[in-house]
């Protein structure tokens, strides 16, 4: 058994088998430690860590579609949260968990227009209305390539 | 632009939250150009993630808008301007323009110039005193550039790897020279229709750059044996293209060297190398077997059903064969083929004006070639679609046959 300790000293012991599945706690076992200091992340997102690698452990062909489904309620989480697990896996070294991350947190921003993402994720817009105007602009005229449309200048 | 300036902003903002690098992942989780754009519009941080994401960009705008993109997209690495029929614009990019681009996209690996028209070696010098490390440059069909704009190229982008110079009749044995002692790693070379490159130039040449892997003289009607004698010889493990299109004066000396020294040569056109016989070629066939991929001698008025039976017979992942107008060849050329088990991976086949090919010879082809995608049997006198009904060949779906010429070739030997 292994010992985590949370940025606000929560103690949680788990198995040696389901934590390996983050390379950084791996590597700390490897060295033979048995208890684990995590100061960066809080005691809310490592419990649901620790959840998505219990969940992960096991991974045999009956249970691929329950760890599917439970992705899928996984990601069902405010910003802010997915935020900090992002913070935590990368940490961690978990590229499962931020394989689902990243593109979740691209689902939330996929087909909006910008002021929308901006209120959703409280950010200040720093532009100018004469810079956004340009930038507009711009982005009528260069393109990656894959498509031939749009005026010329 | 690493910290972010919003203090107005509530505590748990993504801008606090999400470093660079996050942010950049989530970015490229998006796949539509719309999404891409409403991020980079979002703020300041979010628009320098997003366009220092790009590293390639078609442009087809005027040039007043390329200090802006200079300013923005400054990893970019890919850039292409090349003009065609369908993407063009008045009056084009110009040397000014490239004065731009050279001085800010610093990390610039790739530019294509194809057909701009307007620039001169005034561009050139600019692209040479600041892109050192570009290695793909495509300046074709820029009429007007000399070889001093691309001797300041050769001597700036000393790592240059694929220069493609089609249509610059400027160019000459000097440019040669400069690569030589400039741009050892070059390995592809396209020089179409430069006329004033010769021998001496391409001798030299490979003096230096002995990694040449495609080389293109297309039209270059002044080089013969000795050109090609020294290029095989020099670039003998790298060599797999060669095009000579209308270098009448190459003859089997070429051949016979290519045989010697470039085993592993994949594309070969010889077409118009009227001096070309059999005798070379079957030592090709036999030194090339394990390699060759596309053959293209129309014209070569000398062969016969010797060599072409023993190319077919000894290459055997030939894909393009183009034996045009090699008025000598019969059905006999096809005798292997109607044999058991003797499967060919052609695909593509032009015998167009073979007036010796017959009905016969195509039944052979038939039975061989499973993969055959076009067949070109134009101004083939004994071959006709009605000729072809009545002795019952029934063609697979998937072959192409161009009796009259109503259909489009596709563009693998050019």
């Amino acid at each position: 058994m292994i010992t985590l300790q949370s940025s606000d000293k929560d103690v949680f012991e788990i198995e040696q088998s389901i934590l390996i599945q983050s390379g950084t706690i791996k590597n700390m076992v490897e060295d033979d430690f048995t208890f684990i200091p995590l100061p960066s992340v809080d005691t809310e997102t490592l419990i649901k860590i620790i959840e998505y690698m219990k969940k992960h452990a096991d991974k045999t062909d009956s249970k691929e579609k329950n760890i599917k489904e439970f992705d899928k309620d996984f990601m069902k989480k405010t910003l802010n949260e997915l935020f900090a697990l992002v913070f935590a896996a990368n940490y961690l070294h978990i590229s499962s968990l931020l394989e689902l991350l990243y593109p979740s947190i691209a689902d939330r921003i996929k087909d909006k227009i910008t002021e929308a993402i901006r209120q959703i994720f409280s950010i200040r817009c720093d532009f100018t209305p004469e810079e956004e105007r340009r930038i507009i602009m711009d982005n009528k005229w260069a393109h990656e390539g894959t498509e031939i449309e749009g005026t010329l200048d | 632009m690493a910290s972010n300036q919003n203090d107005a902003v509530p505590l748990h903002s993504i801008n606090d939250n999400l470093g660079d690098d996050e942010l950049r992942a989530v970015l490229t989780r998006l796949e539509n150009q719309k999404d891409k754009e409403v991020f980079g519009l979002v703020c300041k941080r979010w628009l320098y993630i997003q366009s220092t994401e790009r590293k390639k960009l078609c442009v087809r705008a005027g040039p007043h808008m390329l200090g802006r993109i200079a300013a923005r997209f400054i990893r970019l690495r890919e850039l292409d301007l090349s003009q065609s029929v369908s993407r063009s614009f008045y009056p084009g990019v110009t040397d000014s323009d490239l004065e731009v681009i050279a001085t800010s996209f610093s990390c610039l690996r790739i530019l294509n110039l194809h057909s701009c028209k307007g620039i001169t070696d005034k561009g050139l010098a600019a692209i040479g005193s600041n892109l050192s490390s570009l290695r793909s440059l495509d300046v074709s069909y820029c009429r007007k550039i000399t070889d001093k704009g691309l001797l300041a190229v050769a001597e700036g982008c000393r790592d240059l790897r694929t220069l493609h110079l089609a249509g610059c009749r400027f160019a000459s044995d000097s440019l040669m020279k400069a690569l030589s002692n400039n741009c050892r790693n070059v390995e592809e070379l396209g020089l179409q229709g430069c006329t004033n490159i010769t021998n001496a130039g391409l001798s030299v040449l490979v003096k230096g750059c002995r990694k040449i892997k495609h080389l293109d003289v297309n039209k270059c009607s002044s080089i013969d044996d000795i050109g090609i004698s020294c290029v095989s010889e020099a670039c003998s493990l790298t060599l797999k293209t060669l095009k000579l299109l209308d270098c009448y004066k190459v003859g089997d000396d070429s051949i016979l060297s290519l045989a010697n020294y470039c085993k592993g040569l994949e594309t070969l056109v010889i077409g118009g190398c009227r001096n070309i016989s059999d005798e070379s070629m079957k030592s090709l066939a036999a030194a090339c077997s394990g390699s060759l991929k596309k053959l293209r001698m129309d014209w070569c008025l000398n062969i016969t059903d010797s060599s072409l039976d023993c190319i077919l017979s000894k290459c055997r992942k030939l894909e393009v064969l183009d034996i045009g107008c090699c008025e000598e060849v019969t059905d006999a050329a096809f005798q292997q083929l109607g044999s058991e088990n003797f499967m060919l991976g052609l695909k593509i086949l032009k015998v167009s004006n073979c007036p010796k090919i017959t009905i016969e010879g195509l039944k052979k082809l038939l039975k061989s070639c499973e993969y055959l995608e076009y067949l070109d049997v134009r101004s083939c006198p004994l071959i006709t679609k009605a000729g072809c009904e009545e002795a019952g060949i029934q063609f697979p779906e998937s072959w192409k046959i161009n009796f009259t010429g109503n259909l489009a070739e596709p563009d693998v030997l050019h």
